[in-house]
């Protein structure tokens, strides 16, 4: 009976919550996250579809090189003759999957650790925190090249350097979720009814917190793809001449004065994709937060 | 300044003490990654070449010994200030970083100069006209600043302002035929500036501004969005109210009460900016040839330069603990409740 | 000349879903010296009443009618008047202590801030003498100025505030909810001032509250407010004697007394304001409610002297 009650308290926060992010459409906050959302998608199916969308081959000369944008080539072409469009175009394929399979990395680590850190406290919470903080504090990119120096190149490589500098990140809003979440009424209510530790976690701590793990995703994921195009832009990380952003704005930096569609075209996919992430993330959390703040007024 | 309130000292010191561990936890762990992490790092670096040459550098750098030998020389070694010799420049790491230490600081702390401003102005405009034309530019400015690429953007400035309008200069921090001003900071635009050398120093600003500017409005973004988030709760707070209540005009109101207490917080994300703004040297001082350590990070990596890029790590990490000091005791000076 | 004349003051919220009318067609006289006790539920627009009188209401928040303070409609009044008027000849105390000072600021700071906004000449001796005064009127020791708010316990810091609110001998004072979040200890020591310092400053009191018993204890007069408007307004002696709104009834009832052996308290959920009810608002919680009560909202009248009731038991 009073495992019921307190089952309600928390489905109905959830439910709230989900029926107000529905609601929420119309809003200026919901339509930054919709407009985020499509286009993060239209990438994720371009990286996909790249093989039948592009126009030409990426790695075969198919045109004079050089040449500016016509017709034919909607990008120009670069120094090797290879047409900029399809380069970009399957340029999407590294940024994505690294920073995919380095958020999913990050996330397996990071948010574990986060929720056992805070909800047990004590101190193993405070060595986690003081390690965490101090690999958060250090320069992401410098982490990176170091690790990266180190353990040499390839796209499952660099995810793992990636994934590295991230794991704080999950880490601390977690944590620091965790350790607010733990003083609600509706935990101490549980740990009443003497239920077992797990079972507070998994059950009623985890969907509270769970909430939080978009937002991070979307922050995170575009931060790594900034960070894993200057990786390449350092030439680290990548065998070369896989089409990359980072990498094709490195190869022609010297040749900007006479062929800057090559260097402009690649870094103008990344800022749309990283600020539709970052409309994403922002538009999530004005959602979001309102929402907490609500909770605390009652 | 007499304070009965918490003791700035009793803080300082505390945080003083603090350092020590945490700049421990770094060295580790820096030395973990480099050291003890699966992967020959010699091997990587100097390639299947010269066996012969790869061991001679394995064994001086120590690594056939035990791992915590190697540690316990490691931690010896930073403490004498001893951190090798580049590969690349023949010289000792130490001096190498000491010489490039002054640019990369004079490029931080000009992009801070332009960041904060334009960060300062854009939060301010969208907290203040929330949800109408203004803020929601003001935001996707933001955005978009924060998440383009510094590299790209580098090279756009460059190719714009140098190439095209050749306003300033493509690269270097002085122009070839200027000597170069006294040294008394490493910085050439404070030194010229010292010396009174006025040719000089407006020869060092020309190279600094695109840097500065490239680096400081990608940060931008970033503060942007975090002083509009904490301008939105101090303009609600309760004390802004009851300010209002006693007749303070709303211009005063606003700036020194809600913008002071909306800046505690930017400042606590100083830290953070920090390590923004290197890994965004590293990429700045390429671009434009600036010889700082970000860009002897970069020939470090180029040069397969091991010992170079182990040192500018290890005193990247130092510095960095120093600074974050600095910015909690600035936050503790700022805000009296964080002393207790 | 009365010192407050509110008439017809209409208050309306924008928010995400549409207008609120907190406060509607409202009407309130104030005398000099005279202390009344604003009381009603939670949400019924007594805060909404007097942050409007001081116009420090959120901006978009919409402000029609009368508010004749001293001879000069406040409603019209443009924010540089205001801003002459606020702290000076009307002062406002805050419900939550706590959070109302900048925590950035010592004490000291407060009382500079505030008396160079009113007089900018101001010598910053002289301004040390009077805020040092002003705390040694409150009870707490002047050497305390140079302190920082977080350094004061919540009832000194509510103490802080009525010296900052009484530098300059304002001739109204409104108070909201000014102890509510005080202990009653603390309560009793900062009502005792606020009563002491109103008949040396022969100052004008407005004590928004929902306690029944400081009314009692503090008020000339009781003004009860339900859903933006004004219900009964009597002398306390009166009021309390005899109730004339059904509200006011039942919300003496619910008092809990020594010799209280079962709970009482009225029927039904305070109104939407949104949606509010059509003609009077307390008409479906209205033990008495008739057919007319839903139609148009009744007048006030005055069945006894002295006496104001909307109500239509009373036509």
């Amino acid at each position: 009976m009073a495992t019921v009650t307190v089952d309600i308290v928390r489905r109905s926060m959830m439910g709230r919550a989900l029926r107000v992010f529905w609601g929420q459409s119309k809003t200026v906050a919901g339509i930054l996250v919709w407009i985020g959302l499509a286009v993060v998608l239209a990438f994720v199916a371009i990286a996909f579809l790249a093989p039948w969308i592009a126009p030409y081959d990426p790695n075969l000369p198919s045109g004079p090189p050089g040449a500016a944008p016509s017709a034919e080539h909607w990008f120009g072409t670069n120094r090797l003759g290879q047409d900029v469009l399809s380069r970009t175009l399957w340029g999407a394929r590294i940024p994505l999957s690294v920073v995919a399979l380095a958020s999913a990395i990050s996330l397996a680590i990071g948010a574990p650790l986060g929720l056992v850190s805070g909800f047990y406290g004590g101190y193993l919470d405070r060595f986690l925190v003081l390690v965490m903080d101090s690999i958060y504090a250090f320069p992401g990119l410098l982490l990176a090249i170091v690790v990266a120096a180190v353990i040499g190149p390839g796209v499952v490589n660099v995810s793992i350097v990636i994934a590295l500098v991230y794991v704080p990140t999950y880490f601390r809003v977690i944590r620091n979720h965790v350790v607010a979440v733990k003083e609600e009424l509706f935990v101490e209510a549980s740990e009443a009814l003497a239920l077992p530790r797990t079972t507070v976690i998994g059950r009623y701590v985890l969907p509270s917190v769970a909430q939080n793990i978009p937002v991070i995703f979307s922050v995170s994921a575009a931060d790594a793809i900034l960070t894993q195009a200057g990786l390449s832009f350092l030439g680290l990380g990548l065998p070369v001449d896989i089409p990359d952003w980072g990498l094709d704005v490195s190869r022609y930096a010297g040749l900007l004065q006479t062929m800057w569609w090559a260097v402009f075209f690649p870094g103008l996919m990344i800022i749309i994709l990283t600020t539709s992430l970052a409309f994403i993330s922002e538009g999530l959390n004005d959602i979001l937060n309102p929402l907490l703040r609500r909770k605390e007024a009652r | 300044m007499a304070r009965t309130s918490g003791s700035l000292r009793v803080y300082v010191l505390q945080r003083l003490l603090l350092m020590v561990p945490m700049v421990f936890i770094l060295l580790t762990l820096v030395f973990y990654v480099l050291r003890a992490a699966p992967g020959d790092p010699v091997g990587a670096i100097l390639g299947e070449r010269n066996i012969a040459y790869a061991d001679a550098i394995r064994r001086e750098l120590g690594l056939y010994d035990p791992l915590y030998v190697q540690y316990f020389d490691y931690l010896r070694r930073i403490l004498t200030g001893n951190m090798g010799t580049s590969l690349y420049t023949r010289n000792s790491v130490a001096a190498d970083v000491a010489q490039r230490l002054p640019a990369t600081l004079e490029l931080t702390i000009a992009s801070m100069l332009v960041a904060v401003p334009v960060g300062i102005l854009l939060g301010v405009i969208s907290a203040t006209r929330r949800d109408r034309p203004a803020d929601i530019i003001s935001r996707l400015v933001a955005a978009v600043m924060y998440n383009t690429p510094v590299f790209w953007f580098a090279l756009i400035m460059q190719l714009i302002f140098s190439v095209y309008l050749r306003w300033f200069e493509v690269g270097g921090r002085l122009s070839a035929r200027i000597s170069f001003p006294p040294n008394v900071t490493g910085m050439y635009t404070i030194d010229s500036l010292l010396a009174g050398q006025a040719y000089t120093f407006v020869d060092a600003v020309r190279h600094l501004i695109l840097p500065a500017t490239t680096l400081g409005l990608v940060l931008s973004g970033f503060f942007a969005r975090i002083v509009r988030a904490n301008m939105l709760q101090s303009l609600q707070a309760d004390y802004v109210e009851a300010a209002k209540a006693r007749g303070i005009r709303r211009g005063d109101v606003f700036y020194r009460h809600a913008l002071k207490n909306a800046m505690v917080p930017v400042a606590t994300t100083m830290g953070l900016s920090f390590a923004i703004l290197f890994s965004g040297a590293i990429l700045t001082e390429t671009v434009f040839s600036w010889e700082g350590i970000g860009r002897y990070v970069y020939l470090a990596i180029q040069n397969r330069d091991y010992p170079a890029l182990q040192g500018a790590v290890v005193y990247y990490a130092i510095i960095m603990v120093f600074i974050s000091l600095l910015i909690d005791i600035f936050n503790a000076w700022l805000d009296p409740r964080i002393r207790y | 000349m009365s010192l407050l004349e509110v008439e017809g003051l209409t208050v309306t919220y924008a928010s995400r879903d549409g207008p609120i009318a907190a406060v509607r067609d409202l009407d309130l006289v104030l005398e000099r010296g005279q202390t009344l006790g604003l009381i009603g539920e939670s949400g019924c627009g007594k805060s909404t009443l007097g942050k409007a009188i001081l116009r420090i209401l959120p901006e978009g928040t919409q402000v029609e009618g009368f508010i004749r303070f001293d001879g000069k409609n406040l409603a019209t009044a443009d924010e540089d008047t205001l801003e002459g008027y606020r702290g000076r000849n009307l002062s406002m105390i805050f419900q939550d202590p706590m959070t109302r000072l900048d925590p950035l600021m010592t004490v000291r700071k407060h009382f500079i801030e505030l008396i160079r906004a009113h007089e900018p000449d101001a010598k910053g001796a002289g301004a040390i003498t009077r805020a040092r005064r002003a705390l040694t009127a409150v009870r707490i020791p002047p050497d305390r100025l140079n302190q920082y708010p977080h350094e004061f316990s919540g009832g000194m810091r509510q103490r802080i505030m009525i010296a900052l609110a009484l530098v300059f001998n304002p001739s109204l004072l409104i108070a909201d909810e000014p102890t509510t979040s005080l202990d009653v200890i603390v309560e009793a020591q900062i009502l005792q001032l606020l009563n002491s310092i109103k008949q040396d400053f022969d100052m004008g009191v407005l004590l928004i509250t929902h306690n029944l018993g400081l009314v009692s204890e503090y008020a000339d007069e009781i003004a009860v407010m339900y859903a933006g408007r004004i219900a009964e307004r009597g002398r306390v002696e009166d009021v309390f004697a005899e109730p004339l709104h059904p509200y006011t009834k039942g919300l003496l009832e619910s008092v809990i007394g020594l010799e209280t052996t079962a709970l009482k308290s009225i029927p039904g959920q305070p109104p939407d304001l949104l949606n509010p009810p059509s003609g009077c608002p307390f008409h479906p919680r209205c033990p008495a409610a008739m057919d007319v009560c839903s139609t148009a909202f009744p007048p006030t009248t005055h069945p006894r002297v002295g006496r104001d009731v909307a109500c239509y038991l009373y036509p």
